[in-house]
């Protein structure tokens, strides 16, 4: 962390010249249940295997994001502006996971009923300007994005996360809180029921716009040089426009997750 | 004749500290630290960790511990008088190497150093970041 008096300018070339990397693999359980209706959690679910990537050159930014999925792309960014408490950045990001109905039921022993005949929705990525707020242990980050799902409309996201970093002796400890808010075309999209997808299970429905708010608490601790332990919780809540789809399975959302990670 | 066995006899009745300045050298003492390396998970963060700290003498003497930081200043841990070895407990707090010296006080040109290392599971980088854990 630079000293408070360096020279601004000095800092962001600093910041703009090198080439920095990290491949990190992690080992561990997790429990991260389906936000969609009457899909159960097996016990393969409980095994995580997952590979995160961070890579950094001359304000360009690509990295994983722990919670989207194993191994898929989690944002790719530039650095518009870096000062040494805030920051603006550019950046493409995976949001929402998309579902198709018959990848839902790879790793279920019956069908879904409350699923079945809905249109496959796909993933919900796009674009976004993100503003970061640095203070000594706690940042915090604003993000108005615009996800690509098609043409036909504009689907608009927002999200604001808070975390600080509490160190006790060689742990890591990270309190974390954010709130995200969906535009209504976006929960319309993904939890809405549209004429054609109306079943004896489910009438049409129309989502509306609505949010998200988590509380999040994990901690780290170094094992060796290349190892460390991670676990961590996060408790969601959605809003009823989101909760009261058809397809939606539950108001509060439960996570947990606890393993080892490898570092190269 | 007379002169030299005067001698003799006035520097075997000299201090035991004579004896041991002229008898004590490099290869007589141990110093040793356990564990070697501090694990931290960040370049630059704080590492914490009990060192503990022996060392040995083959004769009783005066000897004093010091630490100190890459080109930093020598700050004195303890001192013993009259010892042949001890053990110690050192909490170690740092983000860089701290080096030990023991340095006998009858000649300070009889000193053994050793070090506890620092490393780190994630390297600095540039870019600031939280990660979230979901």
């Amino acid at each position: 962390m630079a000293d408070v008096g360096e020279d601004e300018n000095q800092q962001e070339s600093e910041n703009n010249g090198e080439f920095n990397w990290e491949l990190m693999f992690e080992f561990g359980a997790a429990y991260d249940p389906s936000i969609y209706k009457d899909v159960e959690y097996s016990g393969t679910d409980y095994l995580n295997l997952s590979i995160y990537i961070d890579l950094y050159y001359k304000g360009f930014f690509l990295r994983s994001i722990p919670n989207r999925s194993t191994s898929d792309l989690g944002e790719i960014g530039y650095e518009l502006i870096a000062k040494e408490d805030w920051g603006l950045d550019l950046i493409f990001k995976f949001y929402i996971e998309g579902y198709e109905y018959k990848e839902l039921l790879k790793d279920q022993d019956l069908p879904i009923p409350a699923l079945e005949g809905l249109e496959d929705k796909d993933d919900g990525d796009g674009y976004a300007l993100r503003y970061s707020k640095y203070q000594e242990n706690t940042v915090l980050t604003v993000e108005l994005a615009r996800l690509n799902i098609d043409r036909e409309k504009e689907y608009w996201l927002f999200e604001s996360y808070y975390s600080h970093l509490i160190p006790y002796k060689n742990w890591d400890i990270y309190l974390g809180a954010g709130l995200t808010f969906y535009s209504h075309n976006i929960s319309d999209y993904y939890l809405s029921i549209n004429s054609n997808e109306i079943s004896p299970l489910r009438n049409e429905y129309q989502a509306g716009s609505g949010f998200e708010a988590t509380v999040e608490i994990s901690a780290q601790y170094p094992i060796s040089k290349n190892w460390s332990f991670n676990a961590g919780m996060s408790q969601s809540y959605f809003s009823g426009g989101i909760a009261d789809s058809p397809i939606f399975e539950r108001q509060n959302l439960t996570q947990f997750r606890i393993g080892i990670r490898y570092v190269l | 004749m007379f002169c030299r066995v005067v001698t003799a006899i006035l520097f075997a009745y000299s201090g035991v500290s004579q004896i041991a300045y002229s008898q004590i050298n490099v290869e007589q003492l141990q110093l040793v630290v356990k564990p070697t390396k501090c694990i931290t998970l960040r370049q630059g963060r704080p590492c914490f960790a009990q060192i503990e700290i022996r060392w040995q003498s083959v004769i009783k003497d005066d000897f004093c511990l010091y630490h100190y930081k890459n080109e930093g200043v020598q700050q004195l841990i303890h001192c013993w008088e009259n010892s042949q070895g001890e053990r110690f407990i050192f909490n170690f707090e740092s983000s860089e190497k701290i080096t030990f010296e023991l340095i006998n006080q009858q000649n300070k040109n009889i000193r053994l150093f050793t070090a506890v290392e620092v490393s780190w599971v994630h390297k600095g980088t540039p870019q600031k970041r939280r990660w979230r854990l979901f």
